[in-house]
This record gives C-alpha cells, sequence and structure tokens, in this order.
C-alpha cells in the first residue's frame, strides 16, 4: 500500500519537476502521497459514509494515480531520468518497510487504541462505532487505519515508522539545502548532521518514532507546509504552492486543533511584506472552503455525547474559519490596508496580551502549566534530556545582530509557543511528563527550531566576515586618516 | 572532588542568576542540590560546559570557535546517543512483537493501559481481532453499552446474546479451565477476566460465552463443551 501511495506522491511531486530537484521530488512522494489519500477519504466518507466507502476510495485513488499518469505523459514529465529516479523511491521505501516489519516495534497510549479502532470501523463502514473519532482527533490518521482490513493485518502500524525515517530524511535534506545555498558541501552535511541529531537523540522522539498517534505526522505536515511557505517567496510558482496547501490541509486533517495553527500560521506568514494579494488567496480560500465544508459535516457527524469537539466548538471553529476567509478576501480594501500590513505583528501582540489575560484570569492554572512545561523541557520530565539546552547552545552561538534571516519564521515560532501556553486555558493545566499536551507539542515544533537554525547557521560566518571585512575597512580608513 | 567541584561552580552560577531576584526563599546550594537530583550530577556538568563554551566562543579566534563548537557537540552528541541507545536496548517498549494486534499488545504485551478497554471490556476489541464468526453470549444486558459493543466493529443485535446459557462456572470446570494456558486481564478495572491463551484459539470458535463466579468473569470458548444447552 505504501508503495502505491509512494507512486501517487511521486507522479505529483513530478509534475513540478523543474522546481523540486530528484532527491526531493522522492523524499516528498510518501508525504504527498498520504496526503492526497487523506483529501480523497475525507472527501469520500464525507459524502458518502458506508462499507462501499472503502471500495469508493480504492477506485479514486485508482482514478487520481491514472490521472497524475496522464498528467506527467501530456507534460513530458516522465523522462527516462524521472522513472529512474521513482525506481530508485520504490527500491528504498522497500527496504525501510522490510526494516520495519523486522523490527516489529510499535509503542502505543490508549489513545493509540481508540485512534486504531475506530479507524478499524471507519473501514468496515460501521458508521456508529466510529464517528466518536471526528470528535477527538483529525480524521486523516483514522483513515490511515481504515485501510487494516484491505492489508489483511489486524494493526496497520508500519506507516508510522516510515513515515517518522520520511520526516528525520526530510529535515535533513532541507537543512542541508539551506545551509548549501551559501557553503560548501562539507560544512552543510556537518550543519544537517549536528542538527538532525538535535532532532533524532532524544529519549521523546524515540518514542514518537514507532508511536501510533498523530504526533509526528502533524510535525511532518506543519513542517513542509513551512518550508513551502519559505520557498514560495524565493522560487514563486505553482510547485510550492501546491506542495504549501497540500501540507496544511493534511495537517488540518491530522491533528483536531490544527486549523487553529494553520491561521496563526497563515496570518503571520502569509501577510508578511513582499506576499501578493493574490499568493495568500491562493492558498487561504482553499484551506477555508474545504474545511468549513468538513466541519459543517462533522457538525452532523458527532456522537451524542461527544469527547473534545462539540458541536458549539464545532460552529465556533466554523466561525473562525469564515473569518478569517473574509478578512484574507477584503485585506486589500482601503479601510483594511493598514491593519492587513500589520498583520503579523498584531497577530504576535495579540496572542501575547491573551497570554497575559489568560494568566490573570487563572494564575495558579496557567503559571502551573508553565512550571510543568518548562520542568518537563529542562528537568527531565518530558523525556528530552540534554536537547532543549542544546538548542539554546545553538541559538545563542549562531545568533548575530546583523543576520538577514526569516524573521516571519522566528516570531512565528515564538507565537506558536504563546498559543500552545495560551491553550492551557481551556484544558486541564499541563503537567508533569512526556505525555503531556506542550510537552508533544514541543516535539511538533522542533523540526521547525531546526529549519530556523538552519537559515542561521547560513548566515553565520557570511555575517561574521561581513562585521570583520567592515571593521578592517574602517580600521584601514581609520588608520589612513591618521587618527590612530 | 569533581562533585564537590561541580556543586560549588553550579551553586556560585545559581548566587550570580539570582543576584537580582530577592524572591527566592531557598539559598544557591539548595537550588544546586535539587538540581543535581533533578538532572544528575553529569548532565549539569555538560550544561556547565555548554556555558563555558558558549562565553569562550566569543573571546577566540575562527578555529577555537570550532574547536569549542566541536567539543560541544561530541559531548552532547555521546551523551543524548548512550541514553538513546540504552532505552531501546533495555526498555520493554522496544521489543520484538509477536503479534501485532490490538488485543495481544493490550493483554499479552502490556504495552499501553486501555481507559475504555479494561477487565471485562476489552471484550469488543477481542471480537474485533479474534472473533469474526462467533456468536457471544453475555449474562447480562447491562453489561456493556450498545455503543462499547459496537466498536468491535460487527453487529451487536446479531453478534451479542443475552442470557440462555448457565453462566455461573461449577467448581470442576473452573479447575479444568484454569488449568489451561490464560490470561487473567485486568487493566484499570476492578475484576479480572479470565482470557484463554493463545488469543486465537477464539477464532475457530461458532460460540463464545462470558461467564462468572463471584470472583471474575470468564471469556470460555464454546468448544470447551458450553452450550445454550447445558
Amino acid at each position: 500500500m505504501q508503495l502505491w501511495i509512494f507512486v501517487i506522491g511521486f507522479l505529483f511531486s513530478n509534475l513540478h519537476k523543474r522546481t523540486f530537484d530528484p532527491v526531493f521530488r522522492t523524499l516528498i512522494a510518501l508525504p504527498i502521497g498520504w496526503a492526497l489519500f487523506g483529501i480523497c477519504a475525507t472527501i469520500v466518507y464525507g459524502v458518502y459514509f458506508s462499507a462501499v466507502s472503502q471500495v469508493v476510495l480504492i477506485v479514486v485513488l485508482a482514478l487520481a494515480t491514472l490521472a497524475l499518469l496522464v498528467a506527467n505523459i501530456r507534460q513530458g514529465a516522465l523522462s527516462r531520468n524521472s522513472i529512474l529516479l521513482g525506481g530508485a523511491g520504490l527500491i528504498v521505501l522497500t527496504g525501510a518497510c522490510i526494516l520495519v516489519n523486522y523490527l516489529r516495534i510499535v509503542t502505543m497510549v490508549s489513545d493509540s487504541s481508540y485512534l486504531a479502532r475506530f479507524g478499524q470501523n471507519i473501514g468496515l463502514g460501521n458508521y456508529e462505532a466510529s464517528r466518536m473519532v471526528f470528535s477527538q482527533w483529525g480524521p486523516f490518521v483514522p483513515f490511515i487505519h481504515s485501510i487494516t482490513n484491505l492489508l489483511d493485518q489486524k494493526l496497520y502500524w508500519q506507516y508510522q515508522p516510515v513515515l517518522s525515517l520520511n520526516l528525520v530524511a526530510i529535515v535533513f535534506y532541507t537543512v542541508y539545502s539551506i545551509v548549501r545555498e551559501r557553503k560548501s558541501t562539507l560544512k552543510s552535511f556537518v550543519a544537517a548532521t549536528v542538527l538532525v541529531s538535535v532532532l533524532v537523540l532524544s529519549n521523546l522522539f524515540l518514542f514518537h518514532f514507532f508511536y501510533i498517534h498523530v504526533m509526528l505526522i502533524g510535525a511532518l505536515y506543519m513542517y513542509l507546509f513551512i518550508f513551502a511557505l519559505i520557498k514560495m517567496q524565493e522560487q514563486p510558482g505553482r510547485a510550492y504552492e501546491s506542495l504549501a496547501l497540500l501540507s496544511l490541509i493534511a495537517f488540518s486533517l491530522a491533528r483536531i486543533e490544527a486549523p487553529l495553527y494553520v491561521t496563526l500560521i497563515l496570518l503571520i506568514a502569509s501577510f508578511w511584506q513582499g506576499w501578493s494579494y493574490i499568493n495568500r488567496l491562493k492558498l487561504i480560500i482553499p484551506f477555508v472552503v474545504l474545511f468549513v465544508v468538513w466541519y459543517a459535516r462533522v457538525y452532523f457527524m458527532l456522537p451524542g455525547s461527544p469527547d473534545v469537539l462539540t458541536k458549539e466548538l464545532t460552529l465556533a471553529v466554523i466561525a473562525v474559519l469564515v473569518g478569517f476567509g473574509l478578512f484574507a478576501v477584503v485585506s486589500r480594501s482601503k479601510i483594511l490596508d493598514p491593519i492587513a500590513k500589520r498583520t503579523p505583528l498584531l497577530t504576535f501582540m495579540g496572542l501575547a496580551l491573551v497570554s497575559i489575560l489568560v494568566t490573570i484570569l487563572k494564575p495558579e492554572h496557567m503559571l502551573a502549566s508553565l512550571v510543568s512545561t518548562l520542568e518537563n523541557i529542562f528537568l527531565g520530565y518530558g523525556n528530552w534530556g540534554l536537547t532543549w539546552y542544546f538548542v539554546l547552545f545553538l541559538v545563542l552561538y549562531f545568533a548575530r545582530r546583523h543576520a538577514t534571516g526569516r524573521h516571519w519564521l522566528s516570531m512565528l515560532l515564538v507565537s506558536y509557543i504563546l498559543l500552545v501556553y495560551s491553550l492551557a486555558f481551556f484544558s486541564i493545566p499541563y503537567h508533569i511528563g512526556d505525555y503531556d499536551s506542550a510537552n508533544r507539542l514541543m516535539l511538533q515544533v522542533l523540526p521547525l527550531v531546526l529549519l530556523y537554525l538552519s537559515t542561521q547557521v547560513a548566515e553565520f560566518e557570511v555575517a561574521a566576515r561581513t562585521s570583520t571585512v567592515k571593521n578592517k575597512v574602517t580600521r584601514a580608513q581609520v588608520s589612513a586618516s591618521g587618527y590612530r | 572532588m569533581s562533585k564537590i567541584g561541580v556543586d560549588r561552580i553550579g551553586a556560585a552560577l545559581v548566587s550570580i542568576c539570582m543576584l537580582p531576584v530577592s524572591a527566592y526563599a531557598a539559598s544557591p546550594e539548595v537550588i544546586m542540590r535539587q538540581l543535581v537530583i533533578e538532572l544528575g550530577r553529569l548532565k549539569l556538568l555538560i550544561i556547565f560546559i555548554m556555558i563555558a563554551c558558549l562565553i569562550g566562543a566569543r573571546l577566540v579566534g575562527p578555529l577555537g570557535k570550532k574547536l569549542l563548537f566541536g567539543l560541544v557537540f561530541l559531548i552532547f552528541f555521546a551523551s543524548q546517543g548512550q541514553s538513546v541507545f540504552n532505552t531501546f536496548k533495555n526498555s520493554d517498549l522496544y521489543q520484538h512483537r509477536k503479534i501485532m494486534s490490538l488485543s495481544d499488545l493490550q493483554i499479552i504485551e502490556n504495552v499501553y493501559a486501555s481507559r475504555f478497554f479494561s477487565g471485562k471490556d476489552v471484550l469488543p476489541i477481542l471480537v474485533a481481532d479474534y472473533m469474526p464468526r462467533a456468536k457471544v453470549f453475555l449474562y447480562d444486558d447491562s453489561l456493556y453499552s450498545k455503543e462499547l459493543l459496537s466498536w468491535s466493529g460487527r453487529n451487536p443485535d446479531r453478534t451479542f446474546m443475552i442470557g440462555g446459557y448457565e453462566s455461573t462456572m461449577d467448581g470442576s470446570f473452573k479447575t479444568a479451565c484454569l488449568s489451561r494456558p490464560h490470561i487473567l486481564y485486568k487493566g484499570r478495572a476492578k475484576v479480572p477476566l479470565y482470557i484463554a491463551t493463545p488469543l486465537s484459539i477464539y477464532e475457530k470458535e461458532e460460540q463464545v460465552f462470558l461467564m462468572k463466579d463471584p470472583t471474575m468473569n470468564y471469556l470460555i470458548p464454546g468448544s470447551w463443551r458450553v452450550s445454550p444447552d447445558e
């Protein structure tokens, strides 16, 4: 199944072969394939939920494969090299699947069993026995588990370690390519190795590597989404637009609160200086339309006693999405123009104010959350070891006053942390332990921190060299003018 | 000596950090002792080395900077790598699993503690994994909600039958059952459930019976000479 999903993703990414280099095209094939699977499943089960839906989904996927194949042939994208590249990707993926099958390791908590069981019930077309899942998690991972019966397995667990491997490979390659823009191959390789080791060398990551849940899948798509947003500014065109759109949809389908994060990301990134109105709408309108329709459908699917997502919350999410969509559409009007230009800063300040407000309203609750989160990160309760100390070391080591890095990424990272903190207001306080939500959300953001660090590393010696040259020039000018 | 050194240096650093803050009740030594307990001496030493290298990097030339960075990275890599390797090697979590099914992982391997599927409530996932055809006889219709039974993935009305059999275990049958391979699965529930092992034993059964005695419930394969007529 994963091989088929890879083929779908590869055919899609191969359509943009002029923009995506061969390695990147191969690395993103599996996540893109799963994203297309998730979107097709959401549409199929959203329209008609029964035992036949699984067959319909398979037919839709087959048609999608055929359509992508035809599109590749018509565009002349399916060259000999592309076929060889796809074949090589398939061989590597097969190797990864064999390795994962050989290891036979799976980590789970009780939520994992519900995700898997409810997902399996979706595949059986058992509406009553699966609709509870839509009030607990996004539908993406349950849809992956819905194909368990087709695979003649009792539990479909292999996709998770393979996607985790894919995440590590993607982070390595993207970090490498960002540093490579300004550094030698050797330095870029060393930088990518150092930064990826920050991600993989922790007991928390080891657990999540095999963990059946929405965590690393969410991290993967959020990372791809933001990487595509960065690249959209540098290489305009449909390639990174479609990657960003697919990733943001997959991310929003993975986690129940992900549309909120996506809205935050879009408010900061797509309203940043240099983004065109049209480019912004190309992402926001499909996202808003798809998710308003999906949540409207979820409203009618929720069971009598739902878990997290109640009917009222569903309506609130729809209202937020509609409001966000309308704001994006009218953001070009003269009245809203001053606000639209300052949207990232206003979003950041708004979140900071909300954080202060929730702390004032529930001081004990919020401070307990804050202290627990810090203890998880720095005192070992979150199973991180020295990871965040080393991250701090890297941030301070590579910090430069004259760095011209992507500022919206640093603003986004701080806003993300503020949002995570503020969300504690609506639930039980964050607590000590590696299963804590905030602790896991820090794992979700870690690849992005590394992406940010890679931009700092890329500029590090360049900035240092520039300032040294400037100093030398100034000193030379000073000595020439006889002041010394 | 080195232990005392780490504590002393740490206490000195903590006092420097605490200088502007008068709200701390504990002394630097107490906080340091607490940090040592929470983090361990080695990790604390590594953190000090990181701080020292960070400060040192501002004072030395490009080669010195690279050497200091390399030193910090190597220490981080060795410390974290060893921790991850030991966890992977020794923790029960990362063991090779023989059977990948929700029932085996929960009941036999005890991989996760389920909120919903504990004790007799594990029945729906057992039915889903190992009872594709069997009719399951329950002694009371208030034992399970219809929703929980539907999580088995099968039609609850056609799968689960209420009553019509002798549900109380008699002494000799109980002894016979307990002499066969089994597991008493409790999870987070108060009353355990007797489950025959391996779980695949239920796969070929046409009928499965939930039985009871004052201490626990029993999930008995129909081929063990229990039928609705007896």
